[in-house]
């Protein structure tokens, strides 16, 4: 009674097996022309990896970008409902989640959940890298470290710059002249950070209800975003149990609602 | 000629037929019912053949919006056209000659007459605009250098005390029009027209009863292909073939040969939808929804509500005109328009629509402000809503299926 | 039920007017009731005769030393008059009465001949209400109606009977003139009309609204001869029914909307308003 869900994202493509709402395993490969033979290298993974044989996996879901290209998917869900599916279990026990912010490598997403488990409303920035793992990578770049440091180092600062623009490209200006001001390093990261959740609060903010906030993605690994964030919207925000696959996640665990109600009928 | 303003010509000229047809194939496409023959005909004859073959040989006199009557132009020896723009090839063409923020519609009908795009654009005798709009007001200064043009007022308050007040506009729209088209009025052919608009008004409610059938038996594409080409028509031929139409229906829904069961229900409103800018009910129906209802002033507004005289007389005619014009119409150009909340909440009972799209086009400021208030609508009936902000841009596509396709599956789901 | 519609109403409008200024030629009736319509019993054939007089004239028939030998027959009168205004309201104008009839040929005769029409506005009926209000404390209180009543001077003599001359007469002839070109201009200040009408809350038909199905596009107003306008202004309750109203069911007849206007006993719908219904009548 396995079920596995495949997120194919524009730079990783991600999957996750499940079986009886728990996550058994997860694995990431990078997007590519080969995305085809990625997704069935996941899938031989899970099997041999879990000592499970092909036809114990019921069926197989594919959702994010390039969904519809992936031969071994035996059907495709949207990405916002994967998301909502997904964090159903991929929290720790004892949280509501009622609103999930996803902060990916090129896009971010605002998912309102009601008590059902199903999206009420849900808002998208994929025009601009704004809001989007893109914006980190880039200053980060600038700043002579990596993404995996940025977040730890931005904790440390005690006073943060003030970063104005939001756009990437104009930040990055910014940046460059905070350097020439000689300001220390932890600082711009921090403002960084603050300026990133706030352009994710100005999305989220009006839709954050009764229930715990989840964030997840790329960004939810950033500790000093999801700190950032705390602060920006003045509660507690929470980060998925594996952030990066909650889409996989979600998408198997459709598959497994989706046989679940056709055996029932 | 000069030869790169002829250049520049033909470019604007095959690409705009491309978008045309594009848009026509993909209604082509899902083609269920042959009898839609004469309406992709006429849109094909008009946008991407170019030719005046489908109207009637009359003065053209080019209208706007939902305020403008037929029945005038028609009782005074005219042949209406809608002049409002829907090419994405015409926007651009436009965005040199209105300001970057001026809506889409605004843009493509200047691009149009700038660039003349279609026959009717050149041969246009009369353009009669109403200040509907800030947009449309100075849209008509834009485009009085190509064509005569000819005002009407249209209240920011409907006034039911004072219908005489408005009637007397559209008395002075009757001599405009006269002087152009070099035919009198007369009480005879005014009633004439009118009861030619009314039956016509009479086989578009038969076909929206269509509409409202679980499980449906005309996609809404369709449809709306249909009353987009009552636009660019002779408007007797129309009333024929679309009479035609609701009899096979009719015997389609008596074989029980309706449509593929679809998935939900969807109202579409807002911004209006000219063709071939139908993007958004292409996106939804092939995703498997269905487009059942429509309450934009391109789609059904315009034929929906008939127009009652009271006496034969001419100054009864014009009044009942004036009076259908204006006060049933749910245009957010109107101050305090209660009247579209309604409106809204009688079609989503009798359509039985599961989820409502906002289209938004980008510049649109009177439909943008109404959002909050079916937002609001939406709650209290339980039945969600999107709004979508797009232009004629098929550039972002693939945002709007996203965004469209979490939406419908929000809609299986419930 | 949707046949309930204006062919109906003429039919009942002609048979009433028939019934009431002629039958007495070839039925008379055993038992004598009052129907509250202007059907001047002045007239002497016929069937069943108008309250006016009986209303305006209490003074008469309820004071004096002769009201108990003929209690039976006031019973019946009073009774069958107050009766027939609790169980049809103002639906006695719009379909039963003779003079209302007259009026509504008259507007047709106009019409073949492509007259003019004179239309009021708001303002003016505001002065017509001070006039009908005057007429009714008159036609009440028994200073003598019958003297100015421009009825006297019309259904008698169609049925060949003359009353004694009086200042009615320049009523009659200002009325029926302003009937040809204002469709049922005497109803505007009819005082039976406003006396039945000071009972319009309690009787039990009534004109219902569905503000939703409304489109507010105001040709209930436009059509209706009594200019009401709150029908087509009433944005929230469900019962429209005015004093004012004569139920001649234009309004229902010429609404284009689903149930937006529709015809009531109490809470049963008997004639509602469809766009079906609509183009039978308008087409």
């Amino acid at each position: 009674m396995y079920y596995i869900g495949l997120d194919a994202g524009s730079t990783y493509l991600k999957g996750a097996l499940i079986k009886d709402g728990q996550v058994i395993d997860v694995k990431v490969e990078r997007s590519g022309i080969t995305n085809n033979d990625n997704a069935n290298k996941i899938v031989e993974y899970f099997c041999s990896n879990n000592n499970i044989d092909r036809t114990e996996v019921l069926g197989v879901m594919a959702t994010g970008y390039s969904r519809r290209s992936l031969d071994i998917a035996d059907d495709t869900v949207s990405e916002i409902t994967a998301h909502a599916f997904g964090i159903r279990i991929n929290v720790e026990d004892g949280l509501k989640p009622r609103l999930l912010i996803d902060v990916g490598g090129q896009d971010s997403k605002i998912i309102c959940i009601n008590d059902d488990g199903k999206v009420s409303n849900f808002l998208m920035n994929d025009k601009c890298a704004a809001g989007t793992g893109k914006f980190i990578e880039v200053i980060a770049t600038i700043l002579d470290t990596t993404l995996d440091k940025v977040g730890p180092l931005s904790i440390e600062s005690l006073s943060p710059c003030d970063i104005n623009s939001t756009c990437v490209v104009f930040a990055q200006t910014e940046v460059i002249s905070l350097i020439a001001q000689k300001k220390d390093r932890v600082d711009i990261l921090a403002g960084l950070h603050i300026s990133m959740a706030k352009r994710l609060a100005k999305m989220g903010r009006k839709h954050a209800s009764a229930g715990d906030i989840i964030m997840t993605g790329g960004g939810a690994k950033n500790i000093g975003l999801v700190a950032a964030l705390e602060d920006e919207l003045m509660t507690d925000v929470f980060v998925a149990l594996h952030p990066q696959y909650n889409g996989a996640i979600g998408a198997a665990v459709y598959m497994q609602t989706l046989k679940k109600e056709k055996d029932d009928v | 000629m000069d030869i790169r303003f002829q250049k520049r010509k033909d470019r604007f000229d095959r690409n705009f037929k491309r978008v045309s047809n594009k848009t026509l194939n993909q209604l082509k496409d899902t083609n269920l019912d042959y009898h839609m023959t004469y309406f992709y005909d006429c849109l094909e004859s008009m946008f991407v053949l170019q030719s005046l073959e489908y109207l009637s040989n009359k003065p053209i006199v080019g209208t706007f919006c939902a305020m403008v009557p037929d029945e005038l132009i028609l009782a005074c020896g005219g042949q209406p056209v809608k002049l409002c723009g829907g090419n994405y090839i015409a926007q651009i063409a436009g965005d040199e000659k209105s300001p970057r923020d001026s809506c889409p519609v605004v843009k493509s009908t200047v691009g149009c007459f700038d660039m003349k795009l279609m026959p009717i654009y050149e041969q246009c005798k009369l353009a009669i605009v109403p200040t509907s709009c800030d947009g449309k007001k100075k849209m008509a200064e834009l485009i009085s250098k190509y064509v005569p043009t000819s005002l009407l007022h249209i209240p920011a308050i409907k006034d039911g005390d004072n219908f005489d007040e408005m009637t007397g506009m559209y008395f002075g729209l009757i001599d405009e029009i006269e002087k152009k088209t070099g035919t009198k009025l007369t009480r005879s052919s005014l009633k004439k027209a009118i009861n030619l608009t009314t039956r016509i008004n009479k086989e578009v409610y038969m076909l929206n009863e269509f509409k409202k059938m679980t499980p449906p038996v005309i996609s809404g594409t369709h449809a709306m292909a249909v009353v987009n080409a009552y636009q660019y028509s002779d408007r007797e031929i129309y009333f024929k073939e679309i009479k035609a139409l609701n009899k096979h229906l009719k015997s389609k829904v008596k074989n029980e040969e309706y449509l593929r069961k679809a998935s939900c229900r969807i109202l579409m409103t807002g911004s209006p939808m000219v063709f071939p800018n139908l993007k958004m009910p292409i996106i939804l129906e092939d995703l498997g929804a269905i487009v059942v209802a429509d309450e934009t002033c391109a789609g059904d507004r315009m034929l929906a509500d008939p127009i009652n005289c009271r006496e034969n007389t001419i100054e009864a005619m014009v009044k009942g005109i004036a009076m259908k014009s204006i006060l049933p119409c749910s245009c957010p150009t109107f101050a305090y328009n209660e009247d579209r909340i309604f409106r809204l909440k009688q079609m989503i009972s009798e359509y039985q629509v599961d989820g409502i799209v906002y289209n938004v086009l980008r510049g649109c400021l009177p439909y943008d402000f109404e959002v909050r208030n079916v937002e609001k609508l939406s709650e209290t009936l339980g039945i969600p809503v999107i709004r979508v902000e797009t232009d004629y841009n098929t550039e972002d596509m693939e945002q709007i299926k996203i965004r469209l396709e979490a939406f419908v599956e929000m809609l299986r789901m419930k | 039920m949707n046949r309930f519609s204006s062919k109906i109403r003429w039919m009942i409008m002609i048979g009433s007017f028939i019934l009431l200024v002629f039958g007495g030629r070839f039925i008379t009736p055993s038992v004598k009731m009052a129907l509250p319509v202007f059907n001047c019993p002045y007239n002497l054939d016929t069937v069943v005769e108008g309250s006016c007089l009986y209303i305006t004239e209490w003074s008469d028939y309820l004071i004096g030393s002769n009201i108990l030998s003929d209690l039976g027959r006031l019973f019946l009168i009073y009774g069958s008059t107050f009766i027939a205004i609790l169980a049809l309201g103002k639906l006695w104008c719009g379909f039963v009465c003779p003079f209302g009839f007259i009026q509504e040929v008259l507007y047709k005769i106009r019409a073949f001949f492509g007259l003019k029409v004179i239309t009021f506005n708001q303002k003016h009926k505001s002065y017509f209400k001070v006039v009908k209000y005057g007429l009714l404390a008159i036609f009440i209180i028994g200073l003598g109606f019958c003297e100015i009543c421009p009825v006297r001077f019309v259904i008698p003599p169609l049925n060949g009977v003359a009353t004694n001359l009086s200042i009615g007469i320049v009523a009659s002839v200002i009325v029926v003139t302003m009937a040809l070109f204002s469709e049922r201009f005497f109803c505007r200040i009819c005082p039976m009309g406003a006396f039945i009408g000071l009972f319009h809350k309690i009787t039990p038909w009534r004109i219902k609204k569905d503000c939703t199905s409304c489109t507010a596009c105001g040709i209930c107003y436009e059509v209706c001869p009594m200019d009401i306008k709150e029908i087509y202004t009433e944005r929230e309750n469900e019962d429209v029914t005015d004093s004012d109203c004569i139920f001649c069911n234009k309004c229902i007849d010429n609404c284009p909307e689903k149930e937006a206007l529709s015809l009531a006993v109490g809470p049963v719908k008997v004639y509602k308003a469809s766009r079906k219904n609509y183009y039978n009548n308008n087409l």
